[in-house]
Formats: C-alpha cells, structure tokens, sequence
C-alpha cells in the first residue's frame, strides 16, 4: 500500500531531524515548487488531487484555495489548523511528531502559492512537546535555507509560527481557531465573509487540517493525477484513521480511501479482543452519527460509502465498541463533552447542551421519567441546524442516532412508573 | 512574576505577531508556570505589556481550560474522561487515583502537592486511558502504572 | 436614501438599500422576535430568535434576519410553522434555565423575555426545578445589581459599554452554559452611564436606586429632556405620584423617549435626578429679618421684592439693578427675565452668568453664524477634529457620536487638546498640545503659513499640523467640536473655515483670511481690555427646525462642508443668549462685572438660579463681600445654596422636572421639556415669578398667566422662532406599543 503520509512513521521520530527528513526525500517537494512551478500549476496538481480537506468537513481543498483573493490590501495568511480535539482523534498528533518537515514543507508550498508571508501552526496546548518538536524543526527549515526572507533563493519570504491553544476544543472551529490565534475569546465568527476572503487580521486566509497540508508534497512530487488514483472514484487519495476503543491493536493507520471498514477492525487492527462481537463504530470522531454491526459490515472509509448508513467521515477517529458497551453511557459521555465544550455563544447549545446533560444524568441514576428518552430526542432536534456554528449539530447528531440505533439502552434507564406498571398488569 | 528571562521570552513571542494581544495565550502559560495559576497581578501586568483592558485578559484567562485563575498543587493529574479512554476503564483509574491521594475528583490533595481532574479528550485515544501530569503524556496507563509514577512524584 | 424592493410574506415592500432585514421588516410593521439584535450594536446572532427563510437555493437553512441586508427581489417568509417552532424552542431554551421569577424581579412588567414568551413561547416548560443550576445574585457596581440565572447571554450590555461608551468594564467571563456576565475581580469600575442596565431585555442587571422601589406600570412615564449638559438627551420620566422615581433612555420595551440620544444617557441624566427631591430644596419663600432667613407668603415675598427694587431704581438709578440668570433656565424664564430688565427694571444690566470655562458666544458668531452639528451631523461626519475640549467628560452624548462615527462610518478624528481624554482610543491623531495654545492650531489650519508657528507655540510637529490640515481639505463634510479653549480670534475665525478652506473662490478665500488677520491683530491691541466686541446684526443662529424628528439614515442635508459643536456648558446656554440674555446685546455689563461693581455702581442683584459663591472663581470671600456690599440680594433657586443663604429674599422655583418650557442644546435644537411631577412645595417656574414682580411693578407683559403664551411672545419676537409653538415641539410621536411600530415616526436613527 502506498504511504503518502506515513512513509517515515517506522523511523520513530528520527525524521525530526532534517537530515533525517532530506536523506529520505524531503523538501524536494518545496525545491521542485519554487524551481519548477508558478503559483498556478501548484493550485492546479492540488485540484487536479481531489485532496479535501481531512479536518471534518472534507472541503475540496483545491477550490478553498481558489477563493482566496490574487490581490490583497491586507497581508495573506497560511494557518495549519492543528488544534485536534475531535474525541476519537490522535492522527495530526503522530503525523507531527513523527514527522515535522513534511508538515512544514506542505506550508511552505501552501504559502508559496497563495503569497502569504507569515504564517501559523495553531496547535492545542496540551501538545506542548509536540510544539517544541515543531518549533526544533523550524529552525532547522530557517537554518537550512527552507523558510525565512528568501525561501532556497527564490525570493520568496516564509516565516512559520507556532501558536499554543488553551484547551478549547471550539477552537478547532476555524474562525473561532482564528478569533483565538487574535487573542480573544474563542467564539467563532459570523461566515460569511469567509476565512479565505476575511481571515486572520482581516487578511485573506486559509486554514487546513495538519493531515491535509501534509499530503501537499507528496502530490507536488507525484502529481495529483497520482494521488487521486489511490483512492475511489470521488474521494481521492489515502487518509488517515485513529482506530480506539475495542480493538486488539489501536493505533493510527493509513489507508486508501474507500477501504473496508471491517478490514481495517479486523486485520489492520487485530479485530476485537476476547472474541466479543461487535455492536457499534463511530466512524468519524464523536461528533458523527452512530452506525451499528451490521451497517459497519457495508461500509468503506470513503466520504461517499459512509454517507450511505447516515454518517460521515469527519475526523478519521473511529471508535469502535463491543457487545458489552452500554450505548446510553456512550452517549452521556460525549454529551458531557458538548457541553463543557460549548462556546456558551449561542442559545441552542449553550442551554440545550446543559438541559441534555441533565436528563442524561438522572437517566444514568436510573431515575429517568416517562417521556425522558423523547426529550432528549426532542432536545438534540432543536438544537440541530438552529445553531450559530457545527457545534451545535455535533452535539445533536450523536444523540439522536444514537437513540434511533439503539433504543433499549436508553429506555433501561426509565424509572417505572405505577402507570407502566399497571400497563403490564393489563 | 515576569523576571527577565520571561520579559525575553515574551518579546520574542509578541515579534510573531501583528498584533500585540496575539500573544496573549502564550503569555498566560508563561505567567501561570510561576505559581501554578492566573493572579490578578499577571492580569493587570499582562493587560499593560499588551495593549489590552484587564477584562479582555479576563474574558480570554476564563475562556480556556487550561488556565486556572485559583491556586492548584503542584502536580495536576489530568486523566482523560471522554469516550476512547472512558471505554478502556479510565473512570476506574481516576476513582483509583482518588482513594490513593484522598482527594476528590476537581481537588487539591492538602500538601499542595497534586490535584485531581478528570478533562476532556487529550488526543491520546489509540493510547487510551492517558493521564497528563502538567505538561508530561502517560498513555496506556493502568492502576499499577499510575500508582507507580505517583509514588515516584511524592 | 436608495431603496429596494423586498417581498415579506407574499406582500410587497421596500427598505432602505442594505438595512438589516429585521430593522427593514420592523420599518413596515412587521415585528420580529429578538434578544442580542439591538440597533447600532454589532450584529452577533446569537439568540437565534430572528430566524426567517429567505427564498434562494443556495440557502438550504433558516437565516438569522439580524445579519442579513437586505438586497433587491430578496423574498423572505417570516413567519411558518418551521420558524414558529424555532422560535418556541428557543424561548423553552432561555426558560430551561431561568427562574421564571417574575413576581419579585423589577424588570417584570417591561421584560422583553416576559413580552417574548407570550408572544412566541410555549404556555408549558419541560425544565424543572431540578434541571436548573444556581448562580448568585450580587451587586456589582455603586449601581448595578446583577442577577446572573435571568441572563440569556445576549452581550447588548457588553457591546453598549465597548461600542457607546468604550469602556468594556463588564465583560462575559467563562464560557458555555456556564458563561456569566461579570468583570476581572467581579466589581465593576466605570463611569456608571447604567446603559448595561436599560439594555437589558431581562432582570439580569438592574439599576441599585431603583430596586425594589416601583412596579413599571405604576410608573407614569413622561418623554422629557435632561437639563445637565448641554447636549440635549431626551429620556422617560418615570414617576409615581408626586415622585420622580427614575429617568431611562427606553424603558424595558425598547420604547425610547424619542430624542436625539436615542437609546444613550449618561450617568448625570440617569443618577442625578436624586436633586429633584433633596432636603436641600427652599420650598417656601424667605425674607431676611436680621440674621435669619423666615419663611414668607408668596404675596409677601413678592410685593417686598417689588418694592425695595422700586426704591433702588428711584434712589440710584435703574443701571444700579443687575440681573443675572443661570445658562440652565429654560427660554421662556430667559426671555421673561430679559424682558423684566429691560421693561420693569429699565436696566441695560442683565446676563446669564457664564465665567471662563463657558464658550464666549458673541465671539463665535461675529462673523456671521455657522453651520451648527448636530449630534446626527457627527455621526455622519467623514472628519471630526475636536479641538480644546473632552466630551467624554462634559457631553457624554456627543462622546457617544463621535465613536459611532469612528466605528460605524469609519470617520477620521483628530483631537488637538492640552489635557488627556479617553477619546484618544478613536482618534486618528491625537496632539496633546500645550496649556492654552489651542487657538495657535485654528490659526495654522486657516492659514497654511502659520504652521510653523503654531508647531511651535503648541508643542507639536508641523507635520502633524499639515496632516490634520490636509484631512479638512480633502473630507467632504467635516464636524468641529470644539470647547472653552478656544478663545478670542480663535473662536471668531472658525466661522471663516467654510469661506477660506471649503470655498474653492480664491476671492472669497482671500477676503476671509483678512478678516482673519484682522481679529487676529485686534486681538492683539485689546488683549488687556475686557471690552467685549460687538455683536454683529443679527445674533440669530440657525435653528433646526422640528429637530427631533429628523431621520438619520439619510444623509444629513446640510449644505455646508463645516459644521460646528460648540460645547456650551449649561442645558440652555445657546438659549439663554439667543432670548438676549447677554450683555453683549443689552450693552450692558457682565455678570462678573456686575459682582465687581457692587456696592459701587451696582445696588442690588436679582439672581435666578446661579450659585455665585459656588461658581467663583479664585477665592470665595471675595465674591462673599462683594455681596455683602449689595442693598438688595434676591435670589431664586431650587436649592438653599450659598448664595441664597446670604440673600435678602429667597424665592423658590421649580426643578426641570415640575415645569415646562424649551430649551436649545449644542446642536441648535429647540427641545420641549415636559412636565413630569407637580412642584415640589410652594415652588414655582422661574418666568412666573418673574412675570409676577414687574406686574406688582406695574409692567405686564400680557402672558395672561400662560406658558404658551410666554413662548408666543418669543416667536414673534426672537428670530429664528418664528413658526414654532409648544404644541408643534411637543408634537413628536408618544413612545409606541411594544409589537409595533416601536419607535417613534421618522427616528430611525443609527442606535
Ligand atoms: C466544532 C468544530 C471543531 C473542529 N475541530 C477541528 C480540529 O480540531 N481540527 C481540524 O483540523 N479541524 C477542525 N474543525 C474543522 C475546521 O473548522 C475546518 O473545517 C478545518 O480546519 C479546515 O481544514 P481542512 O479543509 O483541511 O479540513 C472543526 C470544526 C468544528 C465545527
Ligand atoms: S453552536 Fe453556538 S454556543 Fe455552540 S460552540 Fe457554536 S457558537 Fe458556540
Ligand atoms: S436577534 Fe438575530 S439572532 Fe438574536
């Protein structure tokens, strides 16, 4: 299987160092950029690549490049959106410290071809030795001629940053990461205009997942004809997935797009430990819907397979459960996380995610009344879509799904009333 | 509480940036490395350094959960409580962790020494249970492994 | 103003080219539902209220009508079932958490919540008891109660205290539902404006003075003007009884009062209204019997005024009387009080007391009368120089207009000022210049050769000096604000920047900088005299007409590209002098003049409403004796102050609050102040009194008693008035009914 990101993972962080990283291939990417190609042919093998973008949303990174302006008042700005805290997500974790230079080479081309002169990794607070293995690799790139005022004598000036989060996970959210990287609360900012056109200091700015500038060399190097083979049809490429919970060996794999899930679990992964069946998989980080067995045996890691059982690629974070999982105590804890995770900017989530946790906490005292199980269902409702940004639909859409999937471990937590009982007794 | 080694730092940290309250975040962790948390004077020096209102350093300090404005021990034990680390038994690991110290979940054991909390994912899923002690990673851990690097911490 | 047109609910309409689509629905009647959303505030749709559905394909979702302009063909449907039931859970949202405390919270009765829930909500909640966490309520601020679990987070109180007031004294500190509204060690230190508190849709911040205290709907609610500074704000007058209970710009409903200010007051108009009914007010009226001052009849106090000035003027000559009335007094006390001088009295001798720190008018207007700004002028203003003065401090409102325009219209603003001003924040350039060279800047901005010099003489940079120079050149409508330290030929020249700088007629041009080099050589050889220069034919200056009632979304239409804020110091200063109340139009001598002359040529003074002692300048004995010195001392006022207490007769009048009248701010604007409680004691209005000494002096000025007829006198008499009558200032539309409509006609303005 050809490796587009993960070609250095077996070195074990020893591509950190650049001699490391040039020995196998690295910068040429960058060296072949400014030699060979203007601004335009990069963007075009980046859309011809049918890369999208790998942080949730899967926008076609190509076309969000594309929209940033030629000409600009204000300086442009390259921002690498490194804050992962998706639940079920560690990729961009490995994909940094493993290999630093490629992440910083995909910048650089980045910013090369859209001109923009500064530029930021904004990374969340809790990797801070990750931040020091970046920041050691920086001054490497700056040492060796890669970043600074004249990027390998092309002329072009690069200059890399990075800035620390504060444990925020709604500072993944681009504008809210944006409004953050500023120096401020990190509420996320009305769209449109969007980043690309009113970004980072009111400049022109595109933000991407680590994973997705990551893949920019190897697609600069082999063509984005080449890169789009590897995968389907419609999603390009190979991606990386953070398989976790209930498998004999969780890890970070990368794979071809439209991959079978069930072969990732059960070979890549080792299938499930002491024989247990499977009951259900988050493909996407805790933020997608739930999928059960048997719509997990149908589906293929690609945008379009997984859209097909209701949920969605998002992250990569799959998480797997067995037949031992209560689905109910699943759920409240993702729901406790929306909650603590809400800006508080908006009224759906700021109070709808509080009200769900209160019915949550009750039903998990056994103490749920009649009609719980609908309320929370009716809750998730009006939350989805009427919210200021995706948070909102984060919080709803597991919520629901997973009532609809799996019932009865909802319904375990109603307390009997005399009313039901007497029902039975009819 | 900024001594001059920080003043450095701090300049070279606010040379990154356009704008001065840009380096705010970072800024904070400096300040906060001093005495475990946020003091009203790191705000109102901050809020000086950086061309910024004392309430916008307040509002940006309450914002995130790795600030805190309230003393805390000396070692913060962060154990993951979201779904990849809560199905490998961290739950488990966080009560075990309590009954050791005899501090309860969100406390400061009386020596200053450790405080307990349970926060939401850290990245390490495929690692899960983790446990961060301030800034420093344990993946995979289990009762005996934390019991072990507590006892070494004491 | 460009229009287009728009289609809401199947009906055709238009709206002003880019007008937020929830302001452009409320201009035609149709009222959405809103928390955060509040005019001139930065948009932050967050409460989700406001939702509509805009018909595109490329808008899959509902939309937030509180960011959305409106755009030409733009089809909106605003009200379904789908948009129905958002609206509901939204309210079930805000109430999960709430405390649905209505019965004990100050705010029930004019809560935009309260109102909403009926209007959109659901007539159950599923949030229980149980479900709802508990926040503490607390003070927080020498007049903000803050009760934390009514807060539906909508930041108007964060946004009013940044964007009106640039202050951000409160702030939202941690996030999610756990976001609370608070400040950096929980106290909030501010100027007190208590904007957070009338913006407040919910009983989330109160005001301290007034908690507890009224019900709103007992409150009868009277639209008047505030009498403090000069800036003019119109605010409800809350009362109860015979009882001023509070003042707010709108109430709770987002009625306003209808004025200039819109939504805006200041600390003064809000806080100090506690002097309407102070221990310190004179309620009957006093005769001096030796040391003591004893209470007297009206018909007692009146008839011995009457006669000891009689006596005066038979023994000394009526020139030996002075009047002297506070640049607070409404037009019609001034206009009576001149009129008693000059027709009862005979003496050329009457002035309202204005000393240095007030802005010498007949300087101003020598050379003819200028454009006069209005607040709607600053705000839309492309270029504002404030020169010799800090609103923030003295005229919060205009404060208030010169950062909206800032903001809001991007307006470039220079100050050139001898003392700091948190105005700076805005400014483009700010020179902080040397004490009292202010005017050296006027001189260099008319004429380019004086720049040197007045870098020199200011303490500044040339360049700055050219910049600033170069900005007024080159704006189209540019607003001046200018105070007390502009003096001399300063003052008389800015009259000149129109003809020397706007016209490009190189003869008007060069006519004007004569007449400037002129003043400024007078200047020069009269420094030592305290002549006051003549006043020039007609001291009349523009009036707005019907000002209250102008629309500023538009443009505002003046013809001129300079327009001048002259930062008067009293409510009514502008009047007082346009009702002739300055002895540069009687001829006669200054108030100050009057002081040092009694004794001598002066024998006794009528003061109306001016504390003399309080307002001196320097030592106070020296005012003390010279009243001593006084035959008669009459003085009427609300208050037993130091000058009253050394008076021979105490007459005691109406605040601004028992009496009407009207009164002309910095802009020009003739305003009606209306009666919001009856008078306090035996107190009576300022021109009553008046108007009762010269009848028992045997002069009538024909009032018949009547206010209304007061102001006739001054319509036919004073130009500038003609046409106006109460009845047509009093006429601008009462506060409407909260569903729609809601503000008043016309008063679309920018907050
Ligand atoms: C609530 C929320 C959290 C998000 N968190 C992340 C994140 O942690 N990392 C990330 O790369 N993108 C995250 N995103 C997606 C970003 O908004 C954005 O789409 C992405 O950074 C764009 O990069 P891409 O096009 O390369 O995917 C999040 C989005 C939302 C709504
Ligand atoms: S949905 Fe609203 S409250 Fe939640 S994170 Fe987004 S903006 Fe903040
Ligand atoms: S008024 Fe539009 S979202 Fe609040």
């Amino acid at each position: 299987m050809t490796k587009v990101l993960t070609s250095r993972f077996d070195l074990k962080g020893e591509a950190c160092d650049i001699d490391v990283y040039l020995k196998t291939g690295g910068y040429q990417a960058l060296a072949k950029s400014l030699k060979e190609l203007k601004p335009e042919q990069v963007l075009d093998e980046v859309k011809k690549s049918a890369l999208r973008g790998r942080g949730g949303a899967g926008f076609p990174t190509g076309m969000k490049w594309s929209f940033v302006p030629k000409e600009s008042k204000r300086p442009k700005y390259v921002v690498c959106n490194a804050d992962e805290s998706e639940p079920g997500t560690g990729k961009d974790r490995d994909l940094m410290r493993y290999d630093p230079h490629q992440l910083i080479e995909g910048m650089v081309i980045a910013a090369y071809c859209l001109n923009a002169k500064d530029n930021y990794i904004y990374i969340r607070g809790e990797y801070w030795y990750i931040k020091e293995i970046l920041e050691k690799a920086i001054a490497q790139a700056y040492e060796r001629g890669y970043l600074g005022k004249n990027v390998l004598g092309s002329g072009f000036e690069c200059n890399l940053y990075v800035h620390p989060g504060a444990g925020a996970y709604i500072c993944g959210e681009e504008t809210a990461l944006l409004e953050s990287l500023e120096g401020k609360r990190g509420h996320p900012r009305l769209k449109p205009p969007f980043p690309a056109v009113v970004g980072l200091y009111g400049g022109p700015t595109v933000v991407n997942n680590v994973e997705t500038l990551a893949a920019v060399p190897w697609i600069i190097i082999n063509g984005g004809e080449a890169y789009k083979a590897l995968g389907t049809e419609k999603s390009g490429g190979t991606k990386m997935f953070t398989v976790s919970g209930h498998v004999a060996r969780p890890g970070n794999y990368e794979v071809p797009m439209g991959y079978p899930l069930m072969k990732l679990i059960n070979e890549d992964c080792g299938g499930i430990p002491g024989g247990r069946k499977l009951k259900a998989v988050i493909p996407g980080g805790s933020s997608v819907p739930i999928i059960t067995a048997e719509e997990s045996e149908k589906v293929n890691m690609d945008y379009e397979s997984v859209g097909t059982v209701g949920s969605m690629l998002g992250s990569g974070g799959v998480i797997v459960m067995d037949e031992t999982t209560d689905i109910f105590e699943t759920t409240r804890n993702v729901t406790h996380f929306y909650k603590h995770e809400s800006c508080g900017w908006c009224t759906p989530c700021r109070e709808g995610t509080r009200w769900l946790y209160k019915v949550f906490e009750r039903m998990h005292r056994y103490e749920g009344r009649p009609g719980d199980v609908e309320l929370l269902d009716d809750l998730a409702d009006k939350i989805l879509g009427k919210s200021f940004c995706p948070l909102g639909d984060a919080a709803a859409m597991p919520v629901q799904s997973a009532i609809k999937k799996f019932r009865e471990d909802f319904d375990r937590r109603i307390k009997h009333t005399l009313v039901q009982i007497n029902k039975a007794a009819d | 509480m900024y001594t001059e080694s920080n003043e450095k730092k701090l300049d070279e940290i606010i040379s990154h940036y356009p704008v001065k309250r840009s380096a705010i975040l970072p800024a904070l962790y400096i300040a906060q490395d001093e005495h475990g948390h946020v003091t009203d004077d790191d705000i109102r020096y901050l809020a000086k350094r950086l061309d910024m209102r004392v309430n916008e350093v307040e509002e940006v300090v309450t914002f995130y959960s790795m600030y805190s404005r309230k003393p805390i021990g000396k070692y913060k034990l962060q154990v993951c409580r979201t779904l990849s680390c809560m199905l490998q038994g961290a739950e488990q690991i966080t009560e075990h962790i309590s009954h050791k110290l005899g501090c309860e979940i969100g406390g400061t054991t009386p020596d200053g020494k450790f405080t307990l909390q349970e926060v939401e994912c850290l990245g390490y899923c495929d690692l899960a249970p983790c446990l961060q002690v301030n800034f420093d990673y344990h993946e995979k851990i289990s009762t005996e492994s934390v019991d072990q690097l507590i006892d070494s911490l004491k | 103003m460009e229009t287009v047109k728009i289609t809401i609910n199947g009906q055709e309409l238009t709206a002003p080219k880019g007008e937020l689509l929830i302001e452009a629905c409320e201009m035609n009647g149709i009222y959405l539902p809103r928390f955060c959303h509040f005019r001139g505030l930065t948009p932050q749709a967050s409460c989700r209220m406001c939702v509509v559905r805009v018909d595109n394909p490329k808008i899959p979702k509902l939309q937030t009508a509180c960011t959305m302009p409106v755009s030409d063909g733009m089809v909106v449907t605003t009200d379904s079932q789908e948009i129905e039931e958002v609206r509901s859970a939204m309210i079930e949202f805000l109430l999960s958490n709430h405390p649905v405390d209505c019965p004990v919270c100050d705010r029930a009765g004019e809560c935009e919540l309260q109102d909403q829930t009926y209007g959109f909500g659901e007539d159950r909640t599923r949030s229980q008891y149980g479900d709802k966490e508990n926040f503490l309520e607390r003070q927080i601020s020498p007049f903000i109660y803050n009760d934390p679990q009514r807060c539906v987070v909508c930041k108007r109180c964060t946004r009013v205290c940044e964007e009106w007031m640039d202050e951000f004294a409160i702030t939202t500190i941690n996030r999610g539902s756990a976001t609370l509204i608070s400040s950096f060690t929980g106290w909030v230190e501010c100027s007190d404006c208590g904007n957070c508190v009338d913006v407040c849709p919910t009983g989330t911040l109160l005001h301290v003075p007034y908690k507890y205290v009224a019900r709103p709907w007992d409150l009868k609610q009277t639209p008047t003007v505030c009498n403090f500074c000069s800036d003019g704000c119109s605010m409800l007058a809350g009362s109860r009884s015979e009882n001023l209970i509070r003042t707010v710009a709108r109430d709770g409903r987002g009625r306003t009062a209808g004025g200039i200010n819109h939504d805006f007051l200041c600390a003064l108009g809000r806080y100090t209204i506690d002097s309407v009914h102070s221990k310190e007010r004179v309620e009957r009226p006093m005769i001096r019997r030796g040391e003591q001052l004893i209470p007297a009849t009206w018909d007692e106090a009146l008839s011995y005024v009457a006669k000891r000035l009689a006596e005066i003027k038979a023994q000394s000559g009526a020139n030996s009387i002075g009047v002297i009335s506070s640049g607070r007094l409404f037009n019609e006390d001034q206009h009576t009080l001149k009129r008693f001088a000059a027709e009862a009295l005979e003496t050329k001798n009457a002035d309202f007391h204005h000393d240095h720190d007030e802005i010498d008018l007949d300087s101003f207007f020598k050379y003819g009368v200028p454009t006069i700004a209005t607040q709607e002028h600053i705000q839309n203003a492309d270029t504002i120089l404030l020169i010799g003065s800090d609103p923030n401090e003295e005229n919060p409102l205009t404060a208030f207009s010169i950062r909206w325009a800032v903001r809001q219209k991007a307006a470039r603003f220079f100050i050139v000022n001898s003392m700091p001003s948190r105005l700076e924040r805005q400014a483009s350039l700010s020179l902080r210049v040397r004490e009292g060279s202010e005017s050296a800047v006027i001189h260099a901005l008319l004429d380019e050769s004086k720049i040197g010099d007045a870098a020199e003489a200011t303490g500044t940079s040339a360049e700055d000096l050219r910049a600033i120079r170069s900005a007024l050149v080159e704006s189209a409508k540019v607003v001046v604000v200018f105070g007390d330290e502009l003096q001399g030929a300063a003052l008389e020249s800015l009259s000149l920047f129109e003809s020397s700088i706007a016209t490009p007629s190189s003869e008007v041009a060069a006519a004007a900088r004569t007449a400037h080099i002129d003043a400024l050589q007078r200047q020069v050889k009269s420094s030592n005299s305290t002549q006051k220069p003549s006043i020039n034919e007609n001291p009349y200056t523009y009036i707005v007409e019907h000002p209250t009632l102008e629309v500023a979304t538009e443009p505002v239409k003046s013809e001129t590209k300079f327009s001048f804020v002259p930062l008067v110091r009293y409510s009514n200063s502008i009047g007082a002098w346009q009702m002739g109340m300055s002895s540069a139009i009687s001829g006669g001598m200054t108030a100050q003049a009057m002081l040092n002359a009694s004794g001598g040529g002066i024998k006794a003074l009528f003061v109306a409403g001016e504390d003399l002692i309080a307002k001196a300048e320097g030592d106070v004995t020296i005012v003390k004796s010279q009243l001593d010195k006084l035959e008669l001392l009459v003085v009427q006022d609300m208050f037993m102050n130091d000058t009253a207490k050394v008076a021979d007769v105490v007459l005691p009048v109406t605040s601004f609050a028992e009496s009407q009248g009207t009164q002309v701010n910095n802009g020009s604007q003739v305003q009606f102040v209306r009666r919001s409680i009856p008078p306090v004691g035996q107190a009576r209005p300022d021109w009553m009194v008046v108007n009762s000494i010269a009848k028992m002096m045997g002069v009538d000025f024909g009032y018949q008693g009547q206010l209304k007829n007061v102001f006739k006198d001054i319509s036919d008499h004073v130009a500038g008035y003609a046409g106006l009558s109460h009845n047509m200032l009093a006429n601008e539309e009462p506060p409407g009914s909260i569903l729609q409509g809601r503000r008043p006609t016309g008063s679309t303005g920018p907050n």
